[in-house]
């Protein structure tokens, strides 16, 4: 594999390996500090709703607000990424996921949360998209892993900090959990963004032999968009984006149903109620599958891998559906529902860049990580779904089907047309 | 000393060069248009998010 140098520049010395891992090292730390934004929204809502009486839905509002900042923009934002580098981007970014929870601290009225929301999903966006941008750019020959490693720290970063928080919460009120830790993210990610660099030509050494065929020119996002492969992922990345939350939506409803949600399960010497378990093990698998399918697939190939998970997933659903009525079954499927499903966050940026090449890495993923937010526009049509049906059971069926076919088109779609594209480039 | 180090990460090209690029042009207007149509499906729909949305 050759990587091309940007036209006018001169190759750098390459560097030393741990140069690269600490830049790995650097983007995963500024992702643990903006999980938070998403996973520890949840602790704040019943406090603000005591306080002001909102209502749980305006609140919530703030989080599809939130959602869409941080899932929409970032094609936008990664653009300014590939041309600026990661450095002044992310620093800016952690003012503004800094400021966007002190707003919150203050907000007295939902227009100031709403703006708070706003302004925490842009500098998520950005930092999020830098921080995977960087990793795929550093390791052009453990693109899966890297991916994987960094999107696992927004997947698992809140699990060090949400007791802390909700400790805060309890003691202090929300305000101060809210002003603090805003602070003291925003201070990380600004401090850690200084030794934030972009890898110059020849400083990323280039593999002789690698198991993952990878694009000799690079790509910007309007030629990327042009090619019927960038849809074919898009596609299905929307398939089992949206398949997986359709299922993780209706586990509740499922585990009342079957009256196992409060039924005691022991594994592994833990025992908790099935629903609680089941959940608990979310934020586990879901960080665990992102490097662990990232690094196989930098062994065996993304689509082959793909085939393996998104086939896995579907199954996986598909049994849910007739084995959750045994809770010992049900966590350990709903287990399986959320291993095989974590994957699509260092699979799809892993693939899209061996496709479309480093320098726009940042922008065309970008472009594609937006299929995250149409994923998520498809959870309400399963709520349709399941009032037309009157039971759960259809968004099961099209949740298993919509993997399967992702699984198929991973390899008798996506791996030829890859494979033409890359061998013509 | 702030200002120095932030400067010279940038890579290649200028403010006026990213504005009239056609990459950037594209860029923002899929940004702008995901983010209407999604909400315009929410206020029709409802929020999204409420339930079940993790990464």
């Amino acid at each position: 594999m050759t990587i091309a140098a940007a036209p006018g520049s001169t190759a750098a010395a390459r560097v030393s390996e741990a140069t690269r891992w600490g830049q790995l090292l650097f983007g995963i730390v500024c992702m643990v500090m903006i999980a938070n934004l998403q996973y520890g929204w949840t602790l704040f809502v019943n406090p603000i709703d005591q306080k002001y009486h909102w209502g749980r839905a305006a609140i919530q509002v703030a989080f599809t607000i939130f959602v869409l900042a941080e899932t929409w923009l970032v094609p936008f934002e990664g653009y300014l990424i590939d041309r600026f580098g990661p450095k002044i981007m992310v620093c800016g970014s952690g003012v503004l996921v800094g400021v966007a929870w002190i707003i919150n601290s203050m907000a007295d009225s939902l227009f100031l949360l709403y703006a708070g929301a706003a302004i925490g999903g842009i500098g998520a966006g950005v930092i999020y998209g830098a921080s995977v941008g960087n990793a795929l750019k550093w390791f052009p020959d453990r693109r899966g892993l890297a991916a994987g490693l960094t999107a696992a720290g927004f997947g698992a970063g809140s699990a060090v900090t949400v007791i802390p928080i909700a400790n805060m919460i309890q003691t202090s009120g929300y305000e101060a959990a809210f002003l603090w830790f805003g602070l003291g993210q925003g201070i990380v990610v600004v401090l850690v963004a200084l030794l934030l660099k972009a890898p110059q030509a020849g400083e990323v050494p280039a593999p002789a032999r690698l198991a993952v065929q990878q694009t000799r020119r690079d790509y910007g996002p309007t030629e990327a968009i042009r090619t019927p492969v960038f849809w074919v992922m898009y596609a299905m990345f929307v398939m089992v984006g949206a398949g997986g939350l359709m299922a993780i939506a209706q586990l509740a409803p499922i585990a009342n149903d079957y009256k196992i949600a409060g039924i005691p399960v022991s594994i592994l010497g833990l025992t908790l109620p099935a629903l609680t378990f089941a959940l608990a093990i979310d934020r586990v698998l879901n960080g665990v599958c992102r490097p662990f399918f990232g690094w196989v697939s930098d062994h065996i190939g993304r689509e082959n891998t793909m085939f393996m998970a998104f086939f896995v997933e579907g199954v996986g659903i598909y049994a849910l559906l007739y084995f959750a009525a045994n809770p010992v079954l049900f966590v350990i499927l709903s287990g399986l529902v959320f291993f095989a499903w974590g994957e699509i966050y260092s699979l799809f940026p892993a693939i899209c860049t061996d496709i479309y090449g480093r320098k726009f890495a940042t922008t065309n993923y970008g472009v594609l990580y937006t299929a995250k937010g149409t994923a998520s526009l498809l959870v309400p049509l399963a709520n349709v779904l399941t009032t037309a049906s009157g039971s759960w059971h259809v968004v099961f069926y099209v949740a298993a089907v919509l993997n399967i076919i992702a699984a198929v088109m991973a390899l008798f779609v996506l791996k030829p047309m890859r494979m033409r594209m890359i061998g013509g480039s | 000393m702030l200002g120095p180090v932030l400067w010279t990460s940038f890579q290649h090209g200028s403010a006026r060069e990213v504005v009239s690029d056609p990459s950037f042009e594209a860029v923002w207007v899929f940004s702008a248009i995901g983010i209407i149509f999604s909400l315009v499906f929410l206020l029709t729909i409802g929020p999204a998010f409420d339930c079940g949305f993790t990464e």
